[in-house]
């Protein structure tokens, strides 16, 4: 258990995240018979990090820092230290998978974003080609039949507009899964078909939606037979959507939580720089109740797969710099830098308190997960979660190499935290840097490369119980990443 | 003579694809002349006092005129393939509410609708069904089942406490035949039966309704204008049931009205007559004045106006919360009234000397204020004409800092002349170059030097930016101005789009009266039109059909009521063609 959040008060944050009854009414003796289930949330930011500050440092007092004895960079040091035991720091991570990809670029973030969970080429430019991997994942365990009222959630933080769209998951090639952007009605959606069950009545929704169901179901299938082939395909897709939420709505009344409080949901989007007018603090209260959702949605067993994504657009209350930080400070700042000269670099602190935010961000949604008992007793939702933080690219040059990876959780023990795997890189193809070489707007390709990241997805999709061995091209995935 | 009859398609047509503009630049209708018989310079395209030439067809031999080529030399008609439609938000919400009048339905969510650029926001095409909106409907349905259950003797009129079987009957009947916009057929029929019988038994009457509502509510021939397929290789005509739900929705926006269904249900509505006068009643109800608000909403992307919230202030120091509010206003306002209260032609619209003033809008106009509210003025004819001049446009194609040339002559060319634009690059950093204090400089001149200096954008900008030119005399919060940081303002304009009037102007007005009489803006009036109608994207309208509607008008006055009955009258409208696939 993280001593701060137990500081603040444990019982008020389970409170506030709607879990207070279910921990209450939970005896130590069911807990303990309960085998939690296993969930991913990839934890998405932006425009990479600052490298030289990002990686991890020797302790005081020692010359290196080794897989097991070492110190968070300055970077998360602060933020990040009280999780340090839950946490896998991974360097030289690369992804090979777009140096490999001949699809012309497109542009320079969409490109990394779809690249990030599918590590394959892409149909077009900004089109992933595979599905991507929580939308695997997400189907694997709803297949055949629905076992998680909702079998993933997409929240954007940064919406609607250029940066509002990280095209991270697809759910199929060509399929791109648009998240949600709006905190009102990400609540709405999750939790408005969820009924409270009172003690002692029979809950007769189900038998009611069954029986309205199936007379949905003929009417659909009437309809498809009188259409031509286009539009029986829409029809079609619909019946079985409805058919698929059928299933799901079936699953939701028999869990024992309480929804969490409604109130402090922020109602407007956050739009892109310019054209939108925030509150201090509005970015907080998003990104703070995107978080609360996904803790309660894990903790009640609504979904086993989560992505929250912190576009790259963050505003003056939180970097100081008031204007499109993207353009303003991001590209000029994060490239290779060593420390020193990125210290002494005009517009530094805009940089540093935006990436900050990020790390904090990131903190304080371990800290949430961690607060919330789960499986056997001591454990945490933490500790039977993974959490996959990271940015579609290494750096603010757009550059796909040295990811700045950071996984928390053992996922129930099949990861062994507390580590920092530093992988060894080589010498890159002719044909890696010459496609890599072809990007007009982004740093100079690397001479080396580290390890393939679809490897990590690899091991990702193993620890979810996807039984494979290879994702995306073939080329650049040998298997689970080695030592993890 | 403004007009430039310079060889100005091929050069259009073939010169724009450079470096990284690559997209086509082309007519966003179909032209049929378009690759078969491509006349370049040597067309008889030429001035727009000219109307009644090139474009209209069948006007030859006035003295003193050109001979006219006929736009369309086939006049066959020929049908977008049709894409299952289903009700936009808008439509199934105001649906809902005439589904149970005295209910008050609070609380329907819907999933926001995303629309492609070249059409509306009801194209089938683009309609696939999401999670989300499933989702929604699921729980909008429960809702409305159990609010609409417990108020039912306000929407049907039958005692319960009498005979509750007769009741369910008639529940069956006369809802399911008003959801569906036809009687159900009996399989249906003994289907939802079925259901309310069942849930009767187990859950009460009350319930059942509720049940009942919520089946019908998410089903297809609720959700979609479903219409029957062409057995054949032909199109057809619709049944009268199908030609009353496409007019109702086009017209006003939810299910036909009781007459409307009588009239359906008599198959008189077949009648050209009847439907005339069907569409004419429609138009008089207060829906379709929502109706025509929300085509030109989509049309000129007056949604954009709601992001007029924040200027530059050491700028704009006169901006303010409240002048925001009066800008968008006004324009609303302003197309409304032209429309239905004026003369309604695509003239007044693109002309009109009046606009809507208030106090906040008053010193942008250089008018005097009403004393309250926001009143109907004569405004000066010599800076403003109609629609694109309006201030609340113009600030809506601006930036915070600037007013935006390259988002003026986009809408311009877009919505106006039907001709389509590439998107930018996607690595085109887009930031507008904002003035600085201290530097001197035209919004203009940062544009050349930004979007004319670079080969990558000058192939567009060149087209976008020399249309958008035009409205220089409107700063970005729409008030005129002939100089911009102590430098005098340049607003002369070049349109190269390959249309009939592609010539050199001075400002606005001159250009807006040129685009209000040419016989291409026009057709794209009624193209978009007729994209709206059909819930089909803009590319896919046939530039024949949209010349027809024109030219039912009297030549150089595009009567926009009259033309939405003539595109209810025309085949366009009256048939359906068989699935491509």
């Amino acid at each position: 258990m993280n001593p701060v959040v137990k500081s603040i008060g444990r019982r008020a944050l389970l409170q506030s995240l709607g879990l207070g009854a279910a921990v209450a009414t939970q005896s130590p003796k069911v807990q303990a018979q309960t085998a939690a289930p296993r969930r991913i949330l990839f934890f998405y930011t932006e425009n990479g990090t600052l490298q030289s500050l990002w990686k991890p440092k020797p302790k005081p007092g020692e010359t290196v820092a080794t897989e097991n004895s070492f110190q968070l960079g300055d970077l998360h040091r602060d933020d990040l230290a009280v999780h340090q035991k839950k946490l896998i720091y991974l360097e030289n991570v690369d992804m090979i998978s777009t140096d490999l990809d001949v699809t012309p670029f497109g542009g320079s973030h969409q490109r990394m974003q779809v690249h990030m969970l599918t590590g394959a080429p892409r149909l077009r430019p900004e089109v992933a080609g595979t599905a991507s991997l929580d939308q695997m994942i997400a189907k694997s365990i709803n297949s055949p039949s629905p076992t998680t009222a909702f079998p993933s959630l997409q929240y954007s933080a940064v919406g609607e507009g250029y940066y509002g769209e990280q095209l991270v998951s697809w759910s199929g090639a060509g399929q791109f899964l648009r998240p949600e952007v709006l905190p009102t009605r990400a609540y709405d959606f999750l939790f408005k078909n969820f009924v409270q069950p009172k003690p002692g009545e029979p809950d007769q929704s189900v038998a009611k939606r069954k029986m309205v169901y199936d007379v949905l179901k003929a009417q659909y299938g009437d309809a498809s037979a009188r259409m031509g082939r286009n539009d029986k395909l829409k029809i079609d897709a619909h019946a079985s959507l409805l058919s698929d939420l059928q299933s799901a709505l079936s699953l939701m009344p028999k869990l024992s939580c309480t929804k969490p409080d409604r109130s402090t949901a922020v109602a407007t989007p956050i739009l892109y720089a310019g054209q939108g007018k925030y509150e201090a603090g509005h970015f907080d209260r998003t990104a703070d109740f995107y978080k609360k959702l996904v803790t309660t949605a894990f903790a009640c067993d609504l979904t086993r797969v989560a992505t929250i994504e912190l576009g790259g657009w963050i505003p003056a209350d939180i970097t100081g710099y008031d204007g499109d930080i993207h353009l303003g400070r991001v590209h000029s700042l994060t490239g290779e830098r060593d420390e020193a000269d990125l210290r002494s670099r005009n517009g530094f602190d805009n940089i540093w308190r935006y990436h900050k935010w990020y790390a904090k961000q990131f903190a304080s949604l371990l800290g949430m997960l961690d607060s919330v008992p789960d499986g056997l007793p001591g454990q945490t939702l933490l500790d039977n979660t993974v959490v996959f933080w990271f940015s579609p690219m290494g750096n603010g040059g757009h550059d796909p190499h040295y990811m700045p990876y950071v996984l928390a959780g053992s996922g129930g023990g099949h990861f062994r935290t507390g580590r920092y795997l530093k992988y060894e890189r080589r010498q890159a193809t002719a044909e890696e840097r010459a496609i890599d070489a072809q990007g007009g707007d982004k740093s100079p390709t690397p001479m080396t490369r580290g390890v393939p990241h679809n490897n990590l997805l690899v091991s990702l999709a193993n620890y979810m119980g996807l039984n494979i061995n290879t994702i995306g091209n073939p080329k650049c995935c040998t298997g689970p990443l080695e030592r993890l | 003579m403004h007009y430039s009859k310079a060889t100005v398609v091929p050069a259009l047509l073939f010169g724009l694809g450079l470096a990284s503009c690559t997209g086509s630049v082309a007519g966003g209708s179909k032209r049929p002349s378009d690759g078969q018989n491509n006349e370049g310079g040597e067309s008889n395209r030429g001035g727009a006092d000219n109307v009644e030439g090139p474009g209209w067809g069948g006007e030859a031999g006035e003295p003193g005129k050109q001979v006219a080529v006929d736009f369309c030399v086939d006049h066959t008609v020929k049908l977008a393939t049709p894409h299952l439609t289903r009700l936009t938000n808008t439509q199934y919400l105001n649906t809902i509410r005439d589904l149970f009048p005295g209910v008050t339905m609070t609380d329907l969510d819907l999933p926001g609708e995303t629309r492609r650029r070249e059409a509306f926001i009801n194209q089938g095409e683009a309609q696939n069904p999401s999670n989300s909106f499933v989702r929604s409907w699921a729980t909008n349905a429960e809702r409305v089942g159990s609010v609409a259950a417990e108020k039912m003797s306000s929407w049907l009129s039958c005692s319960t406490d009498t005979d509750e079987a007769g009741c369910a009957v008639k529940l069956i009947d006369t809802l399911g035949k008003q959801a569906f916009r036809r009687p159900l057929t009996t399989v249906e029929n003994q289907r939802y039966r079925g259901l309310v019988n069942a849930a009767r038994a187990a859950y009460g009457f009350k319930e059942a309704v509720a049940m009942a509502v919520s089946a019908l509510l998410q089903d297809p021939n609720f959700l979609y204008l479903i219409e029957k397929l062409p057995t054949g290789t032909n199109a057809t005509d619709l049944s009268s049931y199908e030609l009353a739900s496409r007019l109702s929705y086009f017209l006003t926006d939810t299910m036909p009205d009781t007459e409307l269904l009588a009239v359906a249900e008599s198959g008189a509505l077949l009648q050209t007559t009847r439907l005339q006068s069907e569409a004419q009643r429609l138009m008089t109800k207060p829906s379709a004045r929502a109706t025509v608000d929300s085509f030109h909403q989509q049309w000129l992307h007056l949604d954009k106006l709601a992001g007029i919230n924040k200027r530059n202030a050491e700028f704009y120091p006169n901006f303010n919360a409240a002048l925001a509010a009066s800008l968008k206003e006004s324009t609303a306002k302003f197309v409304g009234k032209v429309f239905w209260d004026e003369g309604g032609t695509f003239q007044q619209l693109l002309t009109s000397d009046h606009a809507f003033v208030d106090r906040a809008l008053a010193p942008l106009y250089g008018v005097s204020a009403p004393s309250t509210g926001m009143e109907w003025t004569q405004v000066n004819s010599g800076q403003r004409a109609g629609l694109l001049t309006q201030p609340g446009l113009m600030a809506g194609l601006s930036n915070e800092n600037a007013n935006s040339p390259t988002n003026r002559g986009v809408l311009v060319l877009e919505a106006f002349l039907c001709t389509a634009i590439p998107s930018p690059p996607a690595n085109a950093d887009t930031t507008p170059v904002p003035p600085e204090s201290g530097k001197p400089t035209t919004t203009r001149a940062r544009m050349e030097n930004v979007h004319l200096s670079k080969a990558d954008c000058k192939g567009c900008h060149e087209l976008i930016d020399g249309t958008g030119f035009a409205f220089e005399n409107y700063d970005a919060i729409g008030a005129w101005r002939t100089e911009e940081m102590g430098m005098p303002i340049n607003s002369k304009a070049n349109i190269s789009a390959g249309v009939d009037i592609d010539g050199d102007y001075d400002g606005a007005v001159d250009f807006v009266k040129a685009l209000a009489s040419s016989a291409d803006s026009q057709r794209c009036f009624a193209t978009h039109w007729l994209a709206y109608a059909r819930g089909i994207a803009t590319t896919d309208v046939d530039a024949c059909a949209a010349q027809r509607v024109v030219r039912k008008q009297a030549r150089g006055s595009l009567a926009m009521r009259e033309m939405l009955v003539d595109i209810v009258l025309s085949d366009e409208f009256r048939k359906r063609a068989p699935s491509a696939i």
